[in-house]
């Protein structure tokens, strides 16, 4: 009886020694993996982008077929031309309330180069990151580094850079839980004058995001756009950030809140364009 | 005996790949659909009971490469899906002993309810600071991502059962058969 009940706390000592043998063991495995993050991610990038560029790409192709149809009546290619349309509009509005307000130069950032302000590196999406965070395939060695906006081609606002690597780096959308940016709002349908309201867009995951920090006693309607101030002094003012679509407001709070309707789109985005010179006006 | 490792290693790699890039497109009500964690859900849910160890190389391999291509360290991944590799493995040990050993009535819990524990202690460790957001990942469309995920798991576990797992007790009977000659 006592030897087989000594011959069982021994099992026991062992069984525990093992486990503790195995979580030192696995604690020293991730501790290794982390110091060589960096360099393993660069890696599997390089290893992957091939076949996750053609991946998006054909989810996106697909994505384009599929999601019509589910919708029945949306027409997808007619809509997306639209929204783009829309998009150059309200960013030529930006710009030219822009100049009239404070007689800045026009800038641009499409591929054809007009800009003389920026200096931009196009990069393209390679993958979706879980939250809110895409992929993009330049890297520190085409001069991309942390805290860098990334924009597309109709100057709409997509996020930051948050994580560069040698090959590639990790954009963080402005609808991350974690991105906060200051916008100033623009009255809709008042001759596109931008009034002195300011804000902030939070991020709310799941590519959504809302606007908070707006005192009160300020007028906010359905329907006002929301611009870059350049407070924060990471992204350039007056590009395009959203549309007020519902606002929240209560009295006895001292800021109201307004639910906004993004205008960037990671199923649309091929290309981004990295800001990479921007620098705040002193 | 190493192919099924093999296997498991080059499935879990594509699907970290493909979860990122094509099925970046087909996020349902603010629900992904997370590939890897269905396969290493599959391979531990079949595995022999009492064995550990390709469980423990699963979750390894799974943890690492979903690590690799999320904003999270290294690590993260792979001791969660360590921890719920072996829950799993003791749970079923505690189960009724079916005609059926792997039966649908115990995965569809068994997957939600891990599923569900890696996805909030996951979002933990985002770098949106998500201890304080977990309590708004229950509101924001949680039950969609399980169902969503599980939909993809019910059927993938109806293929590996019908194929993979019959396959194996063909192969087990065969040896038997062949022992007793």
């Amino acid at each position: 009886m006592n030897v087989s009940s000594a011959s069982s706390i021994n099992k026991k000592k062992k069984n525990y020694l093992g486990i503790l043998s195995g979580a030192i063991i696995l604690c020293i495995f991730i501790f290794i993996l982390n110091i060589l993050s960096s360099q393993i991610k660069n890696y599997f990038y390089l290893l992957s982008s091939p076949a996750q560029k053609t991946f998006f790409t054909a989810g996106e192709s697909l994505s384009g077929i599929v999601n019509p149809f589910l919708n029945i009546f949306n027409l997808a290619k007619e809509n997306e031309n639209l929204k783009k349309q829309n998009q150059n509009l309200l960013f030529q509005i930006s710009l030219l309330t822009s100049d009239k307000e404070e007689n800045k130069a026009f800038f641009d950032f499409s591929a054809s180069g007009h800009d003389k302000n920026f200096t931009t590196v196009m990069a393209s999406v390679i993958g979706l990151d879980g939250q809110d965070i895409i992929s993009v395939d330049k890297g520190s060695l085409n001069g991309i580094f942390e805290g860098m906006p990334a924009v597309n081609q109709q100057g709409v606002v997509f996020g930051k850079i948050f994580a560069v690597y040698k090959n590639f780096s990790k954009v963080m959308l402005i609808s991350n839980k974690n991105s906060v940016i200051d916008v100033k709002i623009q009255k809709n349908g008042q001759d596109s004058l931008l009034s002195e309201i300011n804000g902030a867009v939070k991020g709310s995951g799941e590519f959504s995001v809302f606007l908070d920090l707006v005192p009160v006693d300020q007028e906010l309607k359905e329907g006002d756009i929301l611009v870059t101030s350049s407070l924060e002094k990471i992204f350039p003012k007056d590009l395009l950030v959203g549309k007020i679509t519902r606002i929240e407001k209560n009295d006895q709070k001292p800021f109201q809140q307004a639910q906004v309707q993004p205008f960037f789109e990671v199923k649309n985005a091929d290309n981004l364009f990295v800001i990479t010179n921007y620098k705040q006006e002193e | 005996m190493w192919i099924k490792p093999l296997v498991a290693v080059i499935l879990f790699y594509f699907s970290a790949i493909l979860q990122n890039s094509f099925f970046a497109h087909f996020i349902f009500l603010g629900a992904s659909l997370n590939l890897i964690f269905i396969f290493f859900f599959l391979f531990v849910f079949f595995e022999k009971q009492g064995a550990y160890f390709l469980p423990l190389f699963y979750a390894i391999i799974a943890g690492f490469f979903s690590d690799v291509f999320s904003p999270v360290s290294l690590g993260i991944s792979i001791v969660l899906f360590i921890i719920i590799a072996f829950s799993v493995k003791k749970i079923q040990s505690l189960l009724k002993e079916e005609k059926d050993s792997h039966p649908l009535i115990y995965f569809l819990p068994l997957f939600s309810l891990s599923f569900a524990l890696y996805s909030l202690l996951f979002h933990a460790f985002l770098p949106s600071f998500a201890f304080l957001n977990i309590a708004q990942k229950f509101s924001s469309g949680f039950i969609i991502e399980i169902i969503y995920n599980l939909f993809f798991a019910v059927l993938f576990f109806y293929i590996y059962k019908r194929y993979i797992k019959a396959g194996d007790n063909n192969r087990q009977t065969h040896l038997f058969l062949n022992e007793k000659l």
